[in-house]
């Protein structure tokens, strides 16, 4: 049995007792896209460029020993539905069995690429694996990377940037800003 | 994946569904709203049956008491098997739609009489109290009392026609109120009566009824032939006694409104209803033959029973007076409050058959203000308005023709239930006991028994109260031919208009209100609870997940917000926003059926929006949701769906605030926290 199919008979329980709301949501450390992507891994593409191509690109970005296997898993998640959040923004994204942590790569071109999708071309692909064992932080960490490149204007923002430090410093302002707040806040929560 | 909007919903665009079907009340709230009814006989119900067979009246009066213990069984298993299980949905299904129709006319006569023979009962009480009053303040008055108890029953019956108008649960609050002031009184009657008779003695009453020419009714002419004590005598006399457990159908009425655990909480009510009737009517009655001497017991107070009681309880003359306002000021709100359960029961009943396209659509138009079906209460109040005025105080004549409604609305339904053990074979969370297989074939004694008693009082009624049988079949037969005239235009309009049929296997359409809201706020959806679940539901056929939530919450510590999407282009509401679409309907239907079913409220919204998963994320952050559920996807597999509403959530969650997100389907759950 894979690790995917056990994962899934792992979470799909039958419900035997009536859950009182008195078990509190877990105590959570925040989760932060900065802390998974670095400079190294945010590269710039030219209109000209495939959506096949990035994701490639992005993939190869994260050095993994079988790169090909990991764009197949993206692919096969692209396939079962879009993972494009809105209008220009992309989470590609896949579930591997026993990664180690989550590993992501940042893709933008500023003047877009047509997806084989009617959507509108995508200017910031945001590439993440996530460990198949670990869903919790895998749904968190996509929480993350909405609520950081979902936010207002900083997609634009980021357009105007042209190196990956600057690209990088952006996010990291950006959660840092919210950092200290979000802690504060997943504290006072828990 | 969502399409996140550029711009976040503005809360303007979220509607609050609102009716009066999702308010639900403990089994106490229950049972003062039934006893209001069936308690309330207490005050009449020995002056009648006195009347009629004499001073054996008690023994009857006791042995109907005990009676209505099966028929207690009967409704619960008639409301074990439907909700909404009033006479007309348990006599359609097992007899279908004729017999249900003329079940419920009679059933309607009951009801038009309850609120009338209650309100100017209540009138003869306070005039009795009134007139014994003046001289010991040296006022030389005598008000006449059948005016007076007209003139103070359309006071009480306007009044809670406003109660009614303005929403059932005040209506039950006030009922929980008026149980509680009733059973001081009668913790009080019955110990002074006691004292009284320890103190002076007492005689048992005699078992055998003395008939006169207008309790044989038609069958006077053949009085040499009828023993007392026999068995047409026996029933002649139960027959009269009936009336003690007239309400008995409120049971079926109060079952919507029962909270969970629903069937558990009905019998505990049906029990309390049960115990509390059988010792205050019988023993009241008991107490009013033994303590008032015969010389004025029928001539002074054959209408104010209890008010003569009082007045022959040992002790000082001003002690007894003050007693004797005491129990006319809670008969006052006893009777008051039967008034209230009859408007209530009745317009349950008329809804439903309303719901069934028996009445015209307008009838069942809510209240803009309150939810309420506002048009049913006036028509039934109406009625009630102009009993009164034709009955013109006469409580003796009232009694007489309450009872045909009463026996006969029971017999439809007993006879309904006992035909559903052959025709429905699904198995029943509770039935009637006394039930034996024999050869494979069921012998459910226990209901045919209990059948065969109520059919034989019925014919014993039927052919000894004149009043009755004359006015009560005129009653029936009017209301039987409107119900069919109008279910035949009804028809003919819906198939000239081609409605669709929308109401699916519940059998009705229920009639909400769509009220815009400002802002979506917790307070602004009444939401005052520590704990908030919000619930989104796609169509009327993917509701597991709410039943299932519906079951395992704690009600005094959360708010169940139910989030259905009314699909838009845009994310701004156009045209008429105040009546729902056919499809709607059908939804919030199934939805408040399942609400029913429990026995718990919800918080019903309905928000445009072509990106559910981001409006399930908006609304969770705008209630300060700690929960979100949703049914599973056609499309798209609970991991992916989970993956949508993390990314909306992600979009949404300025704050940083946790929530648990479920997805719940066929006996499976996917469950993580964000």
């Amino acid at each position: 049995m894979s690790l995917r199919k056990k994962w899934l008979r792992d979470k799909l329980v039958k419900e035997r007792s009536v859950r009182k709301f008195d078990s509190p949501i877990q105590e959570m450390k925040p989760i932060f896209v900065s802390d998974h992507l670095s400079s190294k891994n945010i590269c710039f593409f030219e209109t000209a460029c495939t959506q096949e191509f990035v994701l490639n690109e992005l993939v190869s970005m994260l050095s993994f020993d079988d790169p090909v296997s990991i764009s197949n898993a993206i692919r096969e998640r692209e396939e079962s539905g879009s993972t494009v959040v809105t209008s220009g923004i992309a989470f590609p994204h896949a579930r591997i069995s026993g990664l180690g942590e989550i590993r992501a790569a940042l893709g933008i071109c500023s003047t877009g690429i047509q997806t084989n999708s009617e959507e509108d071309p995508i200017r910031l692909f945001f590439l993440f694996v996530s460990p198949a064992e670990d869903t919790r932080n895998h749904l968190r960490f996509l929480t993350s990377a909405s609520s950081l490149f979902l936010k207002e204007n900083f997609l634009h923002d980021l357009m105007e940037l042209k190196t990956h430090e600057a690209v990088w410093l952006k996010i990291l302002e950006s959660e840092v800003k919210n950092k200290k707040v979000k802690v504060e806040m997943a504290l006072s929560n828990a | 994946m969502p399409n996140i909007p550029g711009k976040k919903t503005t809360a303007s665009n979220v509607i609050l569904v609102t009716t009066a079907m999702l308010s639900f009340i403990s089994f106490w709230r229950a049972s003062a709203i039934v006893l209001c009814d069936i308690a309330s006989t207490v005050y009449y119900i020995g002056g009648i049956a006195e009347h009629a067979i004499g001073k054996a009246a008690p023994w009857f009066v006791l042995g109907v008491m005990l009676f209505s213990y099966t028929v207690r069984s009967l409704y619960i298993e008639s409301c074990s098997m439907f909700v909404r299980g009033g006479v007309y949905r348990v006599v359609k299904e097992a007899m279908g739609g004729t017999l249900a129709k003329l079940s419920v006319s009679a059933l309607m006569f009951d009801y038009v009489l309850t609120g009338p023979i209650s309100a100017v009962s209540a009138g003869q009480y306070m005039v009795g109290l009134l007139n014994t009053s003046f001289p010991n303040f040296h006022i030389h008055w005598h008000l006449p009392p059948d005016i007076f108890a007209v003139l103070f029953a359309i006071a009480i019956t306007v009044y809670f026609w406003w109660e009614n108008i303005k929403g059932v649960p005040e209506s039950s609050d006030k009922a929980l109120k008026i149980m509680v002031m009733t059973t001081i009184m009668a913790v009080l009657v019955i110990a002074w009566s006691l004292i009284t008779l320890w103190s002076r003695g007492f005689h048992w009453p005699p078992f055998a009824p003395v008939f006169n020419k207008e309790s044989l009714g038609w069958l006077h002419p053949f009085k040499d032939n009828i023993k007392p004590l026999g068995v047409i005598g026996i029933t002649i006399a139960f027959g009269h006694s009936l009336l003690a457990m007239s309400g008995e159908e409120s049971l079926a009425q109060v079952y919507r409104e029962i909270e969970a655990p629903k069937l558990k909480n009905l019998e505990i009510a049906g029990f309390i209803v049960f115990l509390y009737s059988m010792l205050l009517t019988s023993l009241v009655t008991f107490f009013a033959i033994m303590i008032i001497p015969d010389a004025v017991r029928m001539s002074q107070y054959s209408d104010n029973l209890i008010s003569g009681l009082t007045m022959y309880f040992v002790g000082p003359m001003q002690l007894k007076l003050l007693f004797q306002a005491f129990v006319v000021f809670v008969g006052f709100l006893i009777l008051s409050g039967a008034v209230n359960t009859s408007i209530i029961g009745s317009n349950g009943v008329m809804n439903r058959l309303g719901e069934d396209g028996i009445l015209p659509e307008f009838l069942r138009h809510p209240h803009p203000r309150f939810g309420t079906s506002h048009r049913l209460i006036n028509v039934t109040v109406g009625l009630q308005l102009l009993t009164i005025i034709l009955c013109r105080g006469n409580i003796y004549v009232l009694g007489e023709a309450y009872a045909f409604g009463v026996i006969w609305s029971f017999v439809f339904k007993a006879l309904a239930v006992l035909i559903l053990r052959y025709k429905d074979k699904t198995p029943r969370e509770f039935r009637v006991p006394l039930n034996f297989k024999i050869k494979g074939v069921d012998l459910p004694v226990g209901l045919s028994l209990i059948f065969l008693v109520l059919f034989f009082l019925a014919s014993a009624n039927l052919v000894t109260k004149q009043v009755a049988t004359v006015s009560g079949s005129i009653f029936t037969l009017v209301f039987f031919i409107i119900f069919v005239v109008s279910e035949r235009i009804n028809e003919r309009k819906h198939k000239k208009k081609a409605v669709p049929e929308i109401a699916g296997h519940i059998g009705h359409v229920d009639r909400v209100n769509l009220n815009q809201m400002e802002l979506l706020t917790p307070e602004a959806c009444r939401c005052n609870k520590p704990k908030r679940i919000v619930v989104a539901i796609r169509g009327p056929r993917v509701l597991i997940h709410l039943e299932k939530i519906l079951h395992e919450i704690d009600p005094d510590d959360t708010d169940v917000i139910v989030l259905t999407s009314k699909v838009a282009k845009g994310y701004q509401l156009e045209g008429d926003v105040s009546q729902p679409l056919p499809e709607e309907e059908e939804l919030f239907t199934h939805i408040i059926a399942i609400a029913e079913k429990v026995g718990r409220s919800v918080t019903l919204l309905s928000v445009p929006t072509n990106d559910p998963y981001y409006i399930m994320a908006r609304t969770a952050y705008d209630l300060k949701a700690q929960e979100l559920v949703l049914g599973k996807s056609e499309k798209f597999s609970p991991e992916l769906q989970m993956e949508e509403i993390a990314v909306a959530w992600g979009s949404v969650n300025e704050e940083s605030r946790p929530l648990k997100i479920r997805i719940i389907w066929d006996g499976m759950e996917l469950k993580e926290d964000l």
